[in-house]
Order: C-alpha cells, then sequence, then structure tokens
C-alpha cells in the first residue's frame, strides 16, 4: 500500500466527503483515508514530531498503487482546497 | 572453606548452597546497584535480578489520547509501540481506547490490539449509537526468550468511505513473572 502524508492539518478535514472527492478523481485503488490530531497542539501548527518523521497532526492517503507525478499533483489540490 | 561465587548476602542459598555466576550477572556490563532476588517463573526457581535491570522492564506505558478518524476498512495504527530488549518471562500486555462513528451517517466501528501481529483482543461498536464507548482488554503472554516485542492499538471502520473516530488510546506492558 502506498501512503501520503499531508503535515499540519490543524482541524479535522471532513473525512467522508474528502474520500469521495479522492474516489472520484484518481483511480489507483483509492483504500481510504486517515486524519491524526495532535493532543498537545490543541490550536493547530503542531511542532510534534512522529517517529517516522512527519507531525502528529497529519493526513493520511492510501492507495494500492502508486500515484504518477500529475496524479500526486491532482491529490495536492484536493487537499489544499479541501 | 568459603564459595567465592557467593554474594555474601545472609540466606543466599538458592540451589544445593550456591549459585552460579551466570545466574547473578543478566547484561554484560552490570551496573553497580542493588541486587532483588525475584521468581525466574521459565524455569521455576528464585533468582537474583540487578534492581535496574528490573525497573526498566517491569512496566512499559504509552498513550495517545489526541482524536484519531479513518475512512479505511483495512487496520490503521493507533499506537505501535516497540519494547526495549525483555528478559523472557511472562508479561501483560493491556489496552484502553474509545471509539465512535464520525457522524450519523457512520458505520460500525472497529479497534483491535495485536502483539507482534497477533490478534488478542477485539471489539467492534455499532452504527446505531452516536457516542463514545470505552473499549479495553488484556493478554499474558510468555516469552521463552529475551528480545523486543511489538503491541499496537488499531482501528477500523466497518464501511469503506464511512468514518470513524478514536481517542484515548492507551497501552501498558507489565512484567507479571520473571
Amino acid at each position: 500500500m502506498y501512503t501520503y502524508i499531508y503535515d499540519n492539518i490543524s482541524t479535522t478535514p471532513n473525512l467522508e466527503s474528502l474520500h469521495t472527492t479522492i474516489n472520484n478523481s484518481i483511480n489507483k485503488e483509492f483504500v481510504g483515508v486517515s486524519y491524526n490530531g495532535c493532543n498537545h497542539c490543541q490550536e493547530g501548527g503542531c511542532v510534534h514530531l512522529c517517529a517516522n518523521g512527519h507531525y502528529h497532526d497529519n493526513l493520511q492517503i492510501y492507495f494500492n498503487l502508486e500515484l504518477s507525478t500529475s496524479e500526486k499533483t491532482t491529490l495536492d489540490g484536493i487537499i489544499e482546497n479541501r | 572453606m568459603a564459595d567465592d561465587r557467593r554474594t555474601g548476602i545472609t540466606g543466599d542459598q538458592i540451589e544445593d548452597n550456591t549459585i552460579s555466576k551466570d545466574e547473578l550477572i543478566v547484561v554484560n556490563d552490570p551496573p553497580s546497584d542493588k541486587m532483588v532476588l525475584g521468581w525466574d517463573a521459565v524455569n521455576a526457581k528464585f533468582k537474583w535480578y540487578y534492581a535496574s535491570d528490573l525497573a526498566t522492564r517491569l512496566d512499559h506505558y504509552q498513550e495517545d489520547e489526541g482524536v484519531s478518524s479513518t475512512t479505511l476498512a483495512t487496520w490503521v495504527d493507533k499506537i505501535s509501540y516497540t519494547t526495549p530488549s525483555m528478559l523472557a518471562g511472562h508479561y501483560e500486555f493491556w489496552y484502553y481506547a474509545e471509539i465512535n462513528k464520525t457522524n450519523n451517517q457512520g458505520a460500525n466501528q472497529k479497534v483491535r490490539m495485536i502483539v507482534d501481529d497477533v490478534e488478542y483482543c477485539y471489539n467492534v461498536a455499532d452504527a446505531n449509537v452516536n457516542e463514545y464507548r470505552s473499549s479495553k482488554g488484556f493478554k499474558r503472554i510468555q516469552f521463552t526468550t529475551a528480545g523486543t516485542h511489538t503491541i499496537k492499538v488499531q482501528y477500523s471502520s466497518g464501511t469503506a468511505g464511512k468514518s470513524m473516530d478514536i481517542r484515548r488510546a492507551r497501552i501498558r506492558v507489565l512484567s507479571v513473572g520473571i
């Protein structure tokens, strides 16, 4: 499985809406999305690093297939404009 | 004639009036701290252990109190913790977590505890209730050799695309018999 991680989300996204948008936009055996909030940074601007080098406050997007460069750009746009 | 392998501690007769040097030294570079007598459940006998060695392995605790959410219908890690190398013995693995669907359209919510990729506890909460519910469980495991072990609390939506939440996830690893 391929995981794409976006840091510093700050506010809990509407995961089901995001799931539908990604599923309709990128055809790479999309699996789902997860959001991890940071218990320490309740106001956003998370500065706490996970063991994997990302911030506690992050969004993870899962696909069974690896995204192409253009598909990754599409995903970046969806996350940016969520 | 005095046995120079003995500790000099009164009442240190373990087996046949002697204890071996190997039984005393549990690390290659032993700390110069106090020794304590512990019960070796694997070999069913008492052994001497360095207090600092016991202290580092008796109790491990991790928590992730924040809310995490997922639309995945496959398992996602909430906590993944790998212990330092632990001696052979009996250990108990405990977990606690609270789960709920994200909104009124949510699906069932699942949570489980696995140790070294083996599932020992599992719970599913019904989608008809929109309220956090606690989930907890434990498992006692005997390890016959020393080594590290990985405990995970994982969660999953009952239906792909439907979101669930998990919060206040905690795990504890206890040594319950040397």
